[in-house]
């Protein structure tokens, strides 16, 4: 019985030491980022090859998602409202959630899936095949040159596509609203105003340039350390894609708890 | 030769200069795998150095620590008679550009055509017009016998041919260490035979270059080398010209040299 406790407790000791090495590990790469942001060379081709990757690449998939994101939201909001006959205030409340919480939610989901799961099966490929090493061989290192880029297109990018969710969204929620629910445009547009504020779009510009910031610094983090094979590439997409997903969530709440207070 | 059982403790002697690269009972583990243990050697200037020695008994983790990319547990690394075993990442970049590096399977950064992963460290260090770029890659392709392969895609290429162009790579900043891991591995004879012809080149047409070679190949090891490092347990077993390895009477080095499966170093694992 003894022996099944201190096996428990050793393992569970084992468990919080390598999350503490990981958490670590994580700080020591933040600060290297942060180091090499702030000094020359200044590699403006790979940022807007990243800029191209992340946010032109991405494009199309945030025009669809978030046209039917809105449609979808506004089809249960409308129903809803339905009920008290207020239809026409269907796009405010669409407009509010897609401004503060689902524009820059969704928009990280997607770059995560998308963009920083190749991230991270990119930089692990250059970990496990030496690349890596290489290039820090030649002098140069791969913080500077393979992760701040990334950081940057990332962080710069996502306020961007929010923006674009944002706006689709209610695109999307304006034209199911007129078709099945006979809403008008003018009250349509005018509960639109009243309701979504420019600081509540503010806010949710906010979390997307936050939520760019930690799935690209997790993704090249789960990528720079990826041990092994082929095995090694897959278990560090897969971890970067989780961590990146649960963090965005996690830190949204805050963000939002903490906006609310302001 | 000096061998461990002579000189267990501390570097070999140095009849050279200051040595380009000193190793003193440098330590490694990973995990609980104990790689170096207590590795001590000086690599002198200008000379071509052979490390060799079964596989994994940590010539490459030997070769990482010379280029700063690993640290030592403990112990003492010096380059060029300076100590860097904790030296910070700044200092490092500095001293690799001093140093070129062929990796085992070339570490060619399969994103970029052939011409970029060769052009990659000049662009990075020197000012170049795009002409002046060009001519430098093109030159730096045909000394390594691959001429117009600038455009050519890497994962195009054969293992054999990865390496030149890895070599190519560290050849172009003009390096005075370079280090060579495991280069004729995985090749045939007559390529193996021009990457020693290479490395014997480089070696009179660059004065003052100094060369590390990672090798199994007894024959390119005691053809070329000026000195041979043995390592072995983790530790530096032996030390010698080529002429002093093949006279060694010492059972161990006489197994290796020979390639014979019965002596003290066991057989081999299938």
């Amino acid at each position: 019985m003894m022996e099944f406790a201190l096996r428990g407790l050793e393992s569970l000791g084992g468990l919080v030491r390598g999350q503490i090495i990981g958490l670590g590990r994580f700080t020591i790469l933040l600060r290297e980022i942060f180091f090499w942001m702030l000094r020359p060379p200044l590699r403006l081709q790979l940022i807007f090859k990243q800029f191209e990757f992340v946010g032109n690449k991405s494009l199309s998939i945030v025009l669809l998602s978030s046209l039917f994101t809105g449609a979808v939201l506004g089809l249960q909001i409308g129903k809803i409202f339905g009920i008290f006959k207020a239809e026409g205030l269907m796009g405010a409340a669409t407009g509010k959630a897609l401004a503060l919480e689902l524009a820059p939610v969704m928009c990280g989901f997607i770059v995560t899936g998308r963009a920083g799961a190749a991230m991270a099966a990119e930089i692990a490929t250059m970990r496990v095949n030496e690349q890596l090493d290489a290039m820090e061989a030649m002098g140069v290192s791969p913080v500077s040159y393979l992760i701040v880029p990334r950081v940057i297109a990332s962080t710069l990018m996502m306020p961007l596509l929010s923006a674009i969710f944002l706006t689709l969204g209610l695109v999307g929620c304006y034209i199911l609203g007129v078709i099945m629910f006979r809403v008008d445009t003018s009250v349509f547009v005018a509960q639109l105003q009243w309701l979504v504020w420019v600081s509540d779009i503010h806010k949710g510009m906010v979390k997307a340039l936050v939520f760019g910031f930690i799935l690209s610094t997790i993704a090249c983090f789960k990528g720079f350390h990826a041990r092994g094979g082929a095995k090694g590439v897959g278990e560090a997409t897969t971890q970067a894609v989780v961590a990146s997903l649960l963090t965005i969530l996690i830190v949204d709440f805050f963000i939002s708890l903490v906006q609310m207070k302001g | 030769m000096s061998t461990a059982q002579t000189q267990s403790a501390g570097p070999t002697a140095p009849t050279d200069s200051t040595p380009i690269v000193c190793f003193n009972n440098v330590r490694k583990s990973f995990g609980n795998q104990q790689v170096l243990r207590g590795l001590s050697f000086e690599l002198r200037r200008g000379e071509i150095s052979f490390i060799i020695g079964r596989s994994g008994e940590g010539k490459s983790v030997t070769i990482k620590h010379m280029i700063g990319v690993l640290h030592p547990d403990s112990g003492e690394i010096m380059v060029h008679g300076e100590a860097v075993s904790h030296a910070p990442e700044t200092t490092w970049i500095k001293i690799r550009r001093n140093m070129g590096l062929l990796f085992q399977d070339g570490a060619l950064f399969d994103s970029m055509s052939v011409g970029e992963n060769i052009a990659f460290p000049i662009r990075e260090f020197e000012i170049l017009t795009p002409k002046e770029l060009s001519l430098r890659v093109e030159k730096l392709l045909e000394l390594v016998g691959l001429p117009g392969y600038g455009l050519a895609k890497v994962p195009e290429l054969s293992i054999g041919e990865r390496k030149r162009v890895g070599l190519a790579r560290a050849l172009a900043l003009n390096p005075s260490l370079l280090l060579y891991d495991e280069p004729t591995t995985g090749m045939d004879p007559l390529i193996s035979e021009l990457i020693d012809s290479l490395i014997s080149e480089m070696q009179k047409k660059i004065p003052g270059l100094s060369s590390v070679v990672i090798s199994h190949d007894i024959q390119s090891v005691l053809r070329l080398a000026d000195r041979i490092f043995f390592l072995h347990e983790g530790k530096m077993y032996a030390s010698g010209t080529p002429a002093e390895f093949k006279a060694s009477t010492d059972p161990v080095i006489k197994q290796f040299i020979s390639g014979s499966l019965y002596g003290p170093l066991g057989q081999p694992i299938a």
